[in-house]
């Protein structure tokens, strides 16, 4: 953060003064720099009175911009998606057009990235205001209880809720999941920084459970005009689950085949595939990663320990296994390009309430979500995906991590004296 | 082999890594069966007696199940004493009678065991431990083990995983407790409210090899 704080520093007076040369843009800059740092805020050389620009409200404003990426491929992609399995089924159908491509008139024959971003926004917006609708009033509701101000810790909640689930999810269930997820899983526990599980987590976990119809499969990933669905019974895989049936298939064939014959590398690499909205391009993911560990916000810990573990469980398993067929024999590079791993370790395992506190906790952590992903990946029949659970399994291991890890660190330093 | 030998291998044939991610995430016998949820509510006030409670069960689960096998096997099961000549007794109906004499047995001789190696644990632990005769988890691993049909190997399995998953439950929840002494949990909820609340979301994250 440091940087960024001398860059604008050093910007000011470009804009500050009145006959300066770009004056005339001073609010937003303005604007730019109190989104990032909290205002009258100087933190001091010397005395106790220490206060830092970057508050509760800056660090979910920088978490929001390392989303972006991910939000905007997630509108993209989603119409992308959409026009072409629509391309795929297109014979004879009737083309329903929605609430925003009424106004827009789409061109459902030849499809333009035009076309892509506003059904993308007729699926995405909907999605994200009923994730803050519902969260911000309830967070609202139990404030005015409380008699506390309201935090800013749900606008990072209620983006991520968006971007984790299918772009086709009916939106009633969304809520309901919601509402479970912030009542249950953060309010009663205490509100922000005080939950024990990722609250965006337990809101895919929770409709994973109770609506799987509507989570998992392969109908719902390509969003549709028409209810929930493109047609009734269109089904288009995604990455992983093609690398988990290519055991099963007769002959059955290795992974990588069965996957490389539906997406190329580069394909699942900038996220031209079928998925959970945001979670599909590893690219967007990265560049948030590259931001959150810029700017110190997101524990590289949790990033680098979570990948290297989830190659290196990754290769233990095909070597040790020796499979030639089936998932088992997916390469580690591809299970890091399948699925929402990279998303789940950069986003939503760095949470820095649910994640343990400590420098080695933080380390143990990340390697132990990428070995449970793993170990579903290959060995559990029914889930093709792992990550959600593996986070979810190891926030309830979290706080016990930083137990052990300080109870070693006092044995150590008590055994030195 | 005679049937009495091949009861040693055979069972339900189910897998040793199956049986064992299964007992101790799927069918974690706390999160999924509710056995066990007096002492487990208890007891996860504190870390160390978690961990120390955790650790008896363990043992004394990989003990009893087995036990109760061999009894369940060679005394109890219809047609059993077949080895005694007498191919046509059921004794079944003393199971649980059987059963809890077993459990009161090695829990007996287990907290000899640790009065003499940790008075710490055992003062720690106090009446737990001699509670742990009367602990439904661990009649209930052993019924278990009779309703599947286990074989003597995959009982043993059964034992350690199921012991295992019960203190993996109950570590995490201690030290969950302990990160949550500070929060603000509302006034109502304080204690067994939370603690209830909390445990249905661990077990929701125990369902990460469901469907195994």
């Amino acid at each position: 953060m440091q940087f960024l704080r001398n860059l604008i520093e050093k910007q000011r007076k470009l804009y500050h003064s009145p006959d300066s040369k770009f004056h005339k843009v001073w609010p937003l800059f303005d604007a730019f720099e109190t989104f990032l740092f909290a205002p009258g805020h100087r933190a001091g050389r010397q005395g106790v009175h220490v206060r830092d620009y970057v508050d509760l409200k800056r660090v979910m404003n920088t978490v929001i911009i390392a989303m972006l990426p991910c939000l905007l491929w997630a509108i993209w992609n989603t119409g992308a998606q959409h026009f072409a399995a629509w391309a795929k089924v297109a014979a004879g159908k009737e083309y329903i057009v929605g609430w925003l491509q009424a106004m827009f008139a789409p061109n459902v024959a030849a499809p333009t990235g035009f076309d892509y971003v506003i059904f993308g926004l007729q699926r995405m917006l909907p999605i994200l205001i009923v994730s803050y609708g519902v969260g911000l009033g309830i967070e609202m509701l139990f404030s005015v209880i409380r008699k506390e101000e309201v935090s800013e810790g749900y606008l990072v909640s209620g983006m991520l809720i968006a971007l984790i689930v299918p772009a086709s999810i009916p939106l009633w269930q969304l809520a309901i999941g919601v509402a479970f997820a912030v009542v249950l899983g953060k309010e009663v526990f205490g509100g922000t920084g005080m939950n024990i599980f990722n609250p965006a987590m337990l809101v895919r976990a929770f409709l994973f459970f109770a609506f799987a119809g509507q989570m998992s499969g392969d109908m719902v990933w390509v969003a549709g005009n028409n209810g929930n669905h493109l047609i009734d019974g269109y089904s288009q895989p995604t990455a992983l689950a093609i690398a988990k049936a290519s055991g099963g298939l007769d002959p059955a064939v290795a992974a990588s085949d069965a996957l490389t014959k539906v997406y190329t590398h580069s394909d699942l690499f900038f996220g031209n595939i079928p998925g959970s909205a945001g979670e599909v391009s590893k690219l967007c993911v990265l560049l948030g990663a590259f931001w959150l560990v810029f700017t110190g916000v997101g524990s590289w810990r949790v990033m680098v320990g979570g990948v290297l573990s989830l190659l290196a469980s990754a290769f233990l398993m095909k070597t040790l296994s020796g499979a030639s067929v089936g998932v088992l024999s997916l390469a580690p590079h591809e299970h890091l390009l399948c699925g929402g791993f990279l998303f789940g370790i950069v986003f939503m395992a760095t949470d820095p309430v649910s994640s343990p506190e400590t420098s080695i906790g933080k380390w143990i952590y990340g390697a132990l979500i990428g070995f449970v992903t793993i170990l579903v990946r290959t060995i559990n029949p029914a889930y093709p995906e792992g990550t959600m659970l593996a986070i979810l399994l190891l926030n309830a291991f979290a706080p016990g991590i930083d137990h052990f890890v300080v109870a070693a660190n006092i044995k150590r330093r008590l055994a030195r004296s | 082999m005679t049937a009495a030998m091949l009861a040693f291998f055979e069972g339900n044939q189910e897998g040793f890594w199956s049986i064992l991610l299964k007992a101790v995430f799927v069918e974690n016998i706390l999160l999924s069966f509710f056995l066990g949820m007096c002492s487990y509510l208890a007891v996860s006030k504190r870390v160390d007696s978690a961990v120390g409670l955790g650790i008896a069960v363990i043992f004394v689960q990989t003990l009893t199940v087995p036990m109760n096998w061999t009894v369940w096997t060679f005394l109890l099961k219809p047609g059993a004493l077949a080895w005694a000549g007498m191919p046509d007794s059921d004794l079944s109906y003393l199971q649980f009678l059987t059963f809890i004499a077993s459990i009161a047995a090695v829990v007996q001789v287990v907290e000899m065991a640790v009065d003499k190696f940790s008075p710490k644990l055992y003062a720690a632990l106090g009446i737990f431990l001699p509670l742990i005769a009367v602990n439904c988890a661990i009649l209930g691993g052993s019924m278990f083990m009779v309703e599947r049909n286990y074989s003597l190997t995959q009982s043993v399995t059964y034992g350690v995983g199921s012991g295992l998953g019960w203190a993996l439950a109950i570590v995490s929840m201690a030290t969950i407790r302990w990160k949550m002494r500070t929060a603000h949990v509302p006034a109502p909820l304080r204690g067994l409210g939370i603690t209830f609340i909390t445990t249905g979301l661990v077990a929701m994250a125990f369902m990460t090899f469901g469907g195994m």
